[in-house]
């Protein structure tokens, strides 16, 4: 699975930057505009929505075929506990 | 009664995980009831690096270390410089097969100290981890974590056994910050860095300045007196500058002006110790005796050019012990 990013994010960024005329990276130290252009750009990053997958399901069938090819392991994991039926639901 | 979901202790997450599902991090998955690694011996990641590049400047100081990692983060920060594997799922990039034993073999053939667990965030192979840890220590090599810190306390204390020492990235000093930059919360990530000086792991600490988010005197200060209130004045402190990457390329390059005078700020708070990383700032990488202020050890970038630490860790100037790790290195000009 890819970031949410991809789809979400970036177009967001690429209709503000059309809004700013901004079309390149700004430079660094810049003069007095800079404030309001990083107020800018962190106003759009905190209106984008959750970037990061949540747990999250799996191809199984894939990933088995790949561990199958020795490509990904299925190492036991530690730290790892039983989750009550009442409480799963 | 017990179902096949399982909850994954490992992290501040504690995910809960049905049967087909991943954690958080991508590479703990349940299959049939049962969590498992998918990139237990499966490096995406392998390189030969200096010490320096960590950034570890007072742990055996110009040597090589063996660096590692897979794919996957429990963190997703929105700076991230690996991004293309720490939020990768583990199908999605093609691994190396490496397991402990190779690891070890291949560090040592390599001519490296030590092997670095960094790149993504080392704590989602942790059974990697530990497991190559055990066997670098029987070998003769140094174990290196290179971390966000975002790890429950279980775990960490059973990790840091093997661990030698650490570089752990501090992001900035509020839950806000962490939640909304970096999907995770600031307290255990402070519980992380006191455990490991408890535990006697050598530590330096890392803070990525971004511009905009963490950057003003306030956050600099804060972070600045917690680390040496907390931590004391012997843990090295390394400031970052932040390029552009990931989900903020739009945001300027930290000024070189912002990072000298968060050096400052450190310094003010008590710290001896502190650097300046990814850009050059006036005595950023250069390491003074805390007593006298004789030049010790400089470097160009990643090289060290220039050591008078003694082997045992002694100013040649004034005998003033410096806090670190410092091996066989001995009192040299290069």
């Amino acid at each position: 699975m890819r970031p949410l990013l991809d789809v979400m994010l970036v177009p967001a960024l690429l209709a503000a930057l059309a809004v700013t005329g901004t079309v390149s990276h700004a430079p660094e130290d810049q003069g007095p505009d800079s404030t309001s252009f990083i107020d800018r750009v962190l106003e759009m990053v905190r209106e984008a929505p959750s970037w990061k997958h949540p747990p999250g399901e799996l191809d199984v069938s894939l990933v088995r075929e790949l561990i199958e090819q020795g490509i990904l392991s299925a190492h036991p994991a530690s730290w790892a506990v039983p989750y009550p039926e009442e409480r799963a639901d | 009664m017990a179902t096949d979901t399982v909850q994954c202790l490992l992290c501040p997450h504690c995910c809960v995980i049905r049967v087909r599902e991943r954690g958080v991090c991508g590479v703990r998955a349940n299959l049939d009831g049962e969590l498992v690694s998918l990139v237990y011996g499966r490096p995406v990641a392998v390189h030969v690096d200096p010490v320096e590049k960590k950034p570890l400047y007072h742990f055996m100081p110009g040597t090589a270390t063996f660096s590692i990692a897979t794919a996957g983060c429990n963190l997703g920060c929105r700076f991230c410089q690996n991004w293309e594997i720490s939020q990768a799922a583990p199908e999605d990039v093609p691994p190396y097969d490496l397991p402990p034993e190779a690891a070890v073999e291949e560090a040592l053939r390599s001519g490296c100290d030590s092997i670095a667990f960094t790149y993504t965030e080392p704590i989602v192979f942790y059974e990697y981890m530990l497991d190559t840890a055990k066997l670098a220590r029987e070998a003769g090599l140094a174990s290196i974590m290179v971390t966000a810190g975002y790890i429950n306390e279980g775990p960490l204390r059973e990790l840091a056994q093997w661990i030698d020492a650490a570089n752990v990235d501090l992001k900035g000093m509020t839950d806000a910050y962490y939640r909304e930059m970096c999907y995770g919360t600031l307290e255990p990530v402070q519980r992380t860095l006191r455990i490991l000086q408890e535990l006697g792991v050598w530590l330096e600490v890392t803070n990525l300045v971004v511009p905009g988010w963490n950057d003003d005197e306030e956050d600099l200060r804060s972070l600045s007196e917690w680390v040496a209130g907390e931590l004391g004045e012997d843990v090295p402190v390394h400031f970052s500058r932040f390029m552009p990457m990931y989900q903020l390329t739009e945001l300027p390059p930290t000024p070189a002006r912002t990072l000298a005078g968060a050096r400052e700020i450190s310094l003010e708070a008590g710290s001896r110790y502190v650097y300046v990383g990814n850009v050059v700032v006036e005595n950023g990488s250069l390491t003074r005796c805390h007593n006298c202020g004789a030049d010790l050890i400089r470097r160009d970038l990643f090289e060290v050019t220039m050591s008078r630490i003694s082997a045992s860790g002694h100013c040649p100037d004034c005998g003033a012990s410096i806090p670190g790790v410092w091996g066989t290195g001995g009192t040299e000009e290069r």
